[in-house]
């Protein structure tokens, strides 16, 4: 697994130039290309913090910069795991050209969500600031968060893969558990409100806690120590996955393409 | 790379594709079989599509390919280049190798055609250096003129496949595997197509070609596998 992740890193012409190139020629023919994420993000945004800080009842300079970074979170999020389900597929013409390293469209998967959320980050954070100044010697964080995020997106990206390139049904059933699994992640509500049995659908939620460890630094909450262990226990766990389904399977999931 | 470290074995590969289709379960079938369709009850079961082949390629080494259609031609064009996996035995190589099944693969239709050329050249696993030192000779070859300014995507059928035929000859393999002869259906270019692809034949070191064409494999091969449901019935 370890020459094939090698191997997959050496592409990085392909998942870094090709899928940056996919991002520029979004551009074509188009007066904001992919910058049109960032206008509807921003859109949605303002409309529902103006719904929920009055339908929930919380101040404004907590719903809103909760809001906005969870919305910016939950897209690149969720935008990993989908793209990750047709990611193998989606290059079978690459794979029966010749040897392609099996990480390679993981990782192009993951860089090209990781551009489109550094489309929407900068108006996001304003938007956060304007209503609440965090933390500054907690800001910091923000980065070994997004490290641990990226840490974890590749080998889950690879099992979702797998098991998508497998079983054709599994991709249409993430899509519908993703659109519940929004309703029960602190986006549109904050995580204080869950109570008794509900706080224990936000601890077993694993997008909670890969959206607090980046999120609380910014909008000034306080650094929970849960969020960063479960966080960090899913990175490890899905590595073990990822290295027991290719040393079960390797390459072999490609016969199923 | 010294050309004589150029080699590609294959040593006693087979590979298990699992065929058939479970008629009983799932809406692919089902719905067919409430129509009153008579549809077998088919389980999934495992099919040798190639079986127990060595081969060993050394530089100078033209070889052909040649069977009925699904004799597996194709598939073990597929396993020798790494593109699928054998279930038992291994395939090695070194040097530079290139599979060309489909010379279309990676053309961006939004993209311009110079810029093809580029993107192109990264999944032929060549440098963006590399490439841009080619791209004059490659434009001057597929006589697009200025059109290689302008998205594929306005290009005519003819013109993308100048544009794929010519972005792919231009690249250097030690190996090259190829799934028929590439050409050109465009008459003015055929000639010139036909001429260039011999060179790219002839400058790698080791080919395979998989054809049913018996002139062009007397013109381009010097040893030949005939295969017949997934292993060799002939060697010469």
């Amino acid at each position: 697994m370890i020459e094939e992740l090698v191997n997959s890193l050496r592409m990085w012409r392909i998942w870094n130039i090709a899928t940056i190139y996919r991002i520029i020629l979004s551009y074509r023919r188009t007066l904001l290309g992919t910058s049109w994420l960032m206008v509807g993000l921003t859109m949605i945004v303002l409309v529902k913090s103006f719904l929920f800080s009055g339908l929930l009842n919380i101040p404004s300079d907590r719903i809103i910069p909760n809001l906005a970074i969870g919305m910016l979170l939950w897209r690149f999020l969720v935008g990993i795991v989908n793209g990750s389900c047709n990611a193998i597929g989606s290059n079978k013409a690459n794979f029966e050209q010749g040897y392609f390293p099996i990480f390679t469209p993981i990782l192009s998967t993951i860089v090209y969500h990781g551009f489109t959320f550094a489309h929407a980050l900068i108006p996001m954070v304003l938007i956060s600031l304007y209503f609440v100044i965090p933390n500054w010697s907690e800001v910091w964080l923000v980065i070994p968060g997004l490290m641990l995020i990226l840490f974890a997106a590749l080998p889950i990206g690879f099992v979702l893969s797998v098991f998508c390139t497998r079983f054709r049904d599994l991709g249409n059933l993430i899509q519908a558990v993703l659109s519940v699994m929004f309703f029960v992640t602190p986006v549109i509500w904050v995580p204080e409100m869950a109570r008794g049995v509900r706080e224990w659908v936000l601890i077993l939620n694993p997008f909670y806690h890969f959206m607090e460890i980046v999120r609380d630094p910014i909008v000034a909450q306080p650094i929970e120590l849960i969020n960063w262990l479960v966080a960090l226990s899913i990175g490890i766990i899905s590595w073990l996955a990822a290295y027991v389904l290719y040393t079960s399977y390797g390459r072999r999931i490609l016969i199923w393409l | 790379m010294n050309k004589k470290e150029i080699f590609l074995k294959a040593d006693n590969i087979s590979l298990i594709y699992p065929v058939g289709v479970r008629a009983n379960i799932g809406a692919r079938l089902g719905w067919l079989k409430l129509l009153g369709a008579n549809i077998p009850d088919i389980q999934v079961k495992p099919k040798y599509s190639i079986k127990g082949i060595n081969l060993d390629l050394k530089p100078g080494d033209r070889l052909a390919l040649s069977g009925a259609n699904g004799a597996g031609k194709t598939t073990l064009l597929k396993l020798l280049s790494g593109g699928l996996p054998p279930t038992t035995g291994k395939v090695e190589y070194r040097g530079h190798l290139i599979n060309m099944l489909k010379p279309s693969v990676g053309i961006n239709q939004e993209a311009t055609g110079y810029e093809n050329i580029l993107l192109k050249g990264l999944f032929l696993n060549q440098s963006l250096k590399k490439m841009r030192s080619l791209a004059d000779e490659i434009i001057e070859f597929t006589e697009l003129g200025d059109a290689i300014y302008q998205p594929v995507r306005t290009y005519s059928a003819g013109m993308k496949a100048r544009l794929s035929f010519s972005i792919v000859v231009f690249s250097e393999p030690d190996i090259l595997l190829l799934d028929e002869w590439l050409g050109v259906s465009d008459k003015s270019f055929q000639q010139k197509a036909a001429q260039k692809m011999r060179e790219f034949v002839e400058s790698s070191s080791i080919t395979v070609l998989a054809t049913h064409n018996e002139r062009l494999k007397d013109m381009i091969c010097n040893r030949e596998l005939v295969l017949k449901d997934g292993h060799i019935i002939e060697e010469k």
